[in-house]
């Protein structure tokens, strides 16, 4: 019998017949693992797999190979903290799904652990938007993707870094990328630099739609269609936190095309 | 070894919730040698739920009408309108005996895992009911999950347009709950939706 313990991050579950349900973790040692667990009868135990728990998992199983059984411990919950928030919950959902969608089982990514938990703790700030941005940059990196943002591909300098080579993942400076630029990827200061916030919405915007222009070419056509539905969610949620509309909002997904084109930021729909 | 109808049977009772391959076997051979006292009356049970039952087409309960006896009943109050997931959910709040209002049964919450969208719920259902009148307050009554609570924030907001009042059962500790067992977001939530006590 193999058994194992490492502290992890529900990404979801299924269920599984009528008792059981398999869930799916983000360990830090051994990357993302999936296991069976019996349905929790007691309500105190109900809520264990919620997205977003930091757990300490238990895995066993007789061989290494197979899908094994989990217990869980929560160490700390953060779903009763986003109730309050769509765009919160969203973005916690959109961060579970790319996490379960592009990474294999058993490989070891603690770059990405460590960055979803920066993530989930930054959920309970305000600064938690460009957070999610690092972390998708980061799973980028971790799929072998990753931008190059320390230098100019053209002049090398490292300063005034505007833009991102929409072919080579690699800044451009705002000399270089003249008279380009209209081909170019908006580079955010934010993405150069942790510490600092997003300007404005636009900023957050440009940061969006630059990770889009790559996960678009790197994931899967049907992970990246769910990814995109999930993340376009967010967005939208996003931009209505950012202009504070209450119009009703029909619910076909939003493209990043639309958000591109700049149509949605008029847009009223109809029922 | 086993007739091949027979075999038929209890692979189709094994595939029921609740059952499986063993329990099928039992249940077909129950059946089976309880023709007249079981086998008959299920047949003709199950004909008849196949011929009659059909979602209402007011708010997506089960039925054996078109209107169901909820939507139809005169006693219940037009104004309140409760939105559940599933009917399981409407038949566990009717269970609880204390909700007069009417019913909205979604079909599903929102699943990014599970792909499932804002196209995959019965909204169209729920906006008929709005445009029809008569609702006051719409209490959104989805399951404390992440993707019961995304649903939630999105019913909310297409409900913005309507002049209806929105609210969501109260989230925090459950009867007989031991704070001690309790995990941190459901002692902040129930920290929130406190209610003073004088």
């Amino acid at each position: 019998m193999i058994e194992w313990q490492d502290e992890a991050i529900v990404l979801g579950y299924k269920s599984f017949g009528e008792n059981k349900r398999i869930i799916f973790l983000l360990t830090n040692q051994y990357g993302r693992v999936n296991g069976l667990m019996r349905e929790p009868k007691s309500s105190k135990l109900q809520g264990l797999a919620q997205m977003g728990n930091r757990v300490i998992a238990t895995w066993k199983g007789r061989l290494e190979e197979h899908l094994g059984y989990l217990s869980l411990e929560v160490v700390e919950s953060f779903t009763g903290r986003l109730m309050g928030s769509a765009a919160k919950l969203l973005a916690l959902s959109s961060a579970s799904l790319l996490t379960h969608s592009v990474f294999p089982e058993r490989h070891p990514y603690p770059a990405v652990y460590e960055a979803f938990l920066l993530f989930l703790e930054s959920l309970k700030g305000e600064k938690w938007p460009e957070t999610y941005i690092h972390f998708e940059h980061k799973v980028l990196d971790e799929m072998g993707f990753g931008l190059k943002l320390d230098a100019c591909c053209v002049s090398g300098e490292t300063e005034n870094l505007f833009y991102v080579s929409p072919k080579t993942g690699r800044a451009v400076s705002e000399k270089a990328a003249s008279p380009y630029e209209e081909r170019l990827l908006r580079l955010p200061a934010f993405l150069l630099d942790e510490s600092l916030q997003a300007k404005d919405f636009e900023d957050l915007k440009n940061g969006f739609i630059l990770m889009d222009h790559f996960f678009k070419h790197q994931m899967t056509a049907s992970s990246y269609k769910k990814f995109t539905e999930a993340r376009g969610q967010l967005l939208r949620a996003l931009i209505k936190l950012e202009k504070g509309r209450n119009d009703f909002i029909k619910g076909t997904l939003l493209s990043l095309e639309e958000v591109k084109r700049g149509e949605v930021t008029e847009y009223t729909v109809e029922v | 070894m086993i007739a091949k109808e027979i075999d038929r049977l209890m692979k189709l009772l094994a595939q029921l919730p609740g059952l499986g391959p063993r329990s099928g076997k039992r249940a077909a051979l129950h059946l089976i040698k309880r023709k007249t006292t079981h086998l008959e009356p299920l047949i003709e049970a199950l004909q008849t739920a196949l011929k009659t039952v059909q979602p209402c087409t007011l708010c997506g309960n089960l039925d054996t009408q078109p209107v169901c006896i909820l939507c139809s009943n005169p006693k219940r109050d037009p104004s309140l309108l409760c939105i559940i997931e599933d009917v399981e959910d409407l038949w566990a709040m009717e269970r609880s005996g204390s909700f007069r209002g009417r019913y909205l049964v979604l079909g599903g919450v929102l699943s990014a895992l599970d792909g499932v969208g804002p196209q995959d719920l019965n909204m169209g259902l729920l906006m008929q009911c709005l445009e029809r009148g008569g609702v006051e307050e719409v209490i959104i009554a989805l399951s404390a999950t992440l993707e019961g609570q995304t649903t939630a924030h999105y019913v909310s907001d297409a409900l913005r347009t309507f002049p209806v009042k929105v609210t969501r059962l109260a989230h925090g500790l459950p009867m007989g709950g031991d704070l001690d067992y309790l995990d941190g977001g459901t002692i902040l939530a129930a920290l929130e939706a406190r209610q003073p006590l004088i």
